[in-house]
């Protein structure tokens, strides 16, 4: 259990970033040997209370919403890249199993290109949770999944800000996002009609250049969709 | 509804007909959006927005009508605690029969918020150096700090001249650029650096193209990209036209 709040020094972000290059088999454990150790952290605050541990995207919102959100008690560390790759580093036993890939380094380490910086399995959904934190149920879409397998249709959606930090998002939960089923729909991925990739590549982001989409609602969005998305719009 | 998407009469609002900057030196709870778009025809009754975008967030401020085309504002800085912020000017109008219609939009412009003395949030913590024997110099042993001189105490002084930070800016930004570009020591890891940079078109994939290029190019493109970026920055800032307004009123004190 978490019972502090830490960031990584210098000296730990580049043991964490040599260990996750060197592809080592123990690095879950190494991970949180560093998250753990006084030489590679810096304590921000001892908290009253443990953290829990995230299973999904929404849990990483539900969980340091409350100590790093916009009014909370640490929010100047909420876009610090130090703490996220602390962060990433004593919850990584328990984002990936042992037998799970870990995938690129910028997963567990942010990179603060804006093209890349949405691809960080705790700050990618932190931010999203943030931006809609009035009701992050209305992107469920973006936030239902595992932590580590957040898929294609929030590569889609968080790739471009105009998008994840509008009313798009909840359109595209009001499009992919099956209630019933607590998961997305099929099709929504790939690259066929009416999916995810066209939704952001040939109506959004087309449409950004002329019209105000970020002013509008998601309902507003969804009455101007082209036939091709209708067969999400009926299930 | 239907539109004809590539036939509106946007206009384009260039990087010289906007700027933003802090209210006030060090304190960046405020900011100072001007705009002279005169020139574009616009409707007098087309809204004004202004965007602001980090990594974590956009959000936007409406500044009013176009009026007359000219404006100055002193607006809440919506990302206060970021060190660094994209904007964006855009001009509207509204369609009765749905959302508003761009009528002028602008690029994306970077604003550095935080070149401050000393303080952990700054992209480019200044420190005061005694025996400095140059006026400034930057220190790249961490991130990059800029020392400068404080012989006889004189920081007080240079600190206190509208000139003296202004014209170290682009000096500044150019040689940040080139130690990027060439991507010396643990340049490309920087805090800050590479989004700001990444507002200069120096994407992950233009990094990888200059990286690819044989010496010559390679230092070649580095040093004429460098010096593009402190010119862009340096118009964008509005430096020269802060700068001169500045030591004018000096001169009528």
């Amino acid at each position: 259990m978490i019972k502090e709040l830490r960031v990584l020094n210098s000296k730990g972000l580049e043991a964490f970033r040599q260990g996750l290059r060197s592809k080592r088999a123990d690095i879950r454990t190494y991970a949180k040997s560093i998250g753990n150790s006084a030489e590679y952290t810096s304590l921000i605050a001892k908290l009253e209370q443990p953290l829990g541990t995230p299973k999904t995207r929404m849990d990483v919102g539900v969980i340091l919403y409350p100590l790093i959100g916009p009014s909370a008690p640490y929010s100047h560390i909420a876009d610090d890249p130090m703490f996220w790759a602390w962060m990433s580093a004593v919850w990584m036993e328990d984002i990936i199993g042992p037998t799970e890939p870990v995938r690129s380094e910028e997963r567990w380490i942010p990179d603060f290109t804006t093209r890349k910086y949405y691809r960080h399995l705790l700050q990618g959904p932190f931010v999203l949770y943030r931006a809609h934190s009035v009701d992050p149920t209305k992107i469920m879409v973006l936030l239902y999944q595992e932590v580590s397998k957040p898929g294609e249709v929030v590569a889609q959606i968080h790739a471009s800000n105009d998008l994840a930090f509008s009313s798009a998002a909840e359109l595209a939960n009001m499009l992919y996002f099956d209630s019933a089923t607590g998961a997305i729909k099929r099709g929504a991925g790939g690259n066929g009609a009416g999916s995810a990739r066209r939704l952001a590549s040939s109506f959004l982001n087309q449409f950004k250049v002329t019209l105000d989409i970020v002013g509008m609602t998601a309902q507003a969005l969804f009455d101007i969709l082209p036939a091709e998305y209708d067969k999400f719009k009926t299930k | 509804m239907k539109r004809t998407l590539n036939n509106t009469n946007r206009r384009k609002i260039t990087q010289e007909q906007y700027s933003v900057v802090p209210a006030s030196a060090g304190d960046f709870t405020n900011l100072i959006v001007e705009w002279d778009l005169v020139n574009l025809s616009l409707s007098s009754t087309d809204a004004l927005t202004i965007e602001f975008a980090t990594t974590g967030g956009r959000k936007r401020i409406e500044l009013g009508e176009v009026g007359n085309g000219k404006g100055k504002l002193e607006i809440p800085n919506p990302f206060n605690t970021a060190v660094v912020i994209q904007a964006t000017l855009r001009a509207s109008a509204d369609t009765q029969d749905g959302p508003r219609l761009w009528t002028a939009v602008s690029k994306g412009k970077s604003v550095i918020l935080a070149i401050q003395e000393n303080e952990d949030s700054s992209i480019l913590p200044i420190v005061p150096v005694p025996n400095l024997t140059r006026l400034w110099a930057l220190n790249f042993s961490g991130n990059p700090v800029l020392e400068v001189c404080n012989s006889q105490e004189i920081y007080a002084n240079l600190k206190g001249n509208p000139a003296f930070f202004a014209s170290l800016v682009p000096a500044i930004v150019q040689e940040i650029a080139e130690r990027y570009l060439l991507g010396i020591g643990e340049s490309r890891n920087w805090d800050n650096w590479p989004i700001f940079f990444e507002n200069f078109g120096l994407s992950a994939e233009e990094l990888d193209r200059f990286d690819a290029l044989d010496v010559d190019t390679r230092l070649n493109e580095i040093m004429d990209k460098s010096r593009a970026i402190a010119e862009e920055y340096s118009a964008q800032m509005s430096i020269v036209s802060r700068v001169v307004t500045q030591l004018k009123e000096l001169e009528n004190d």
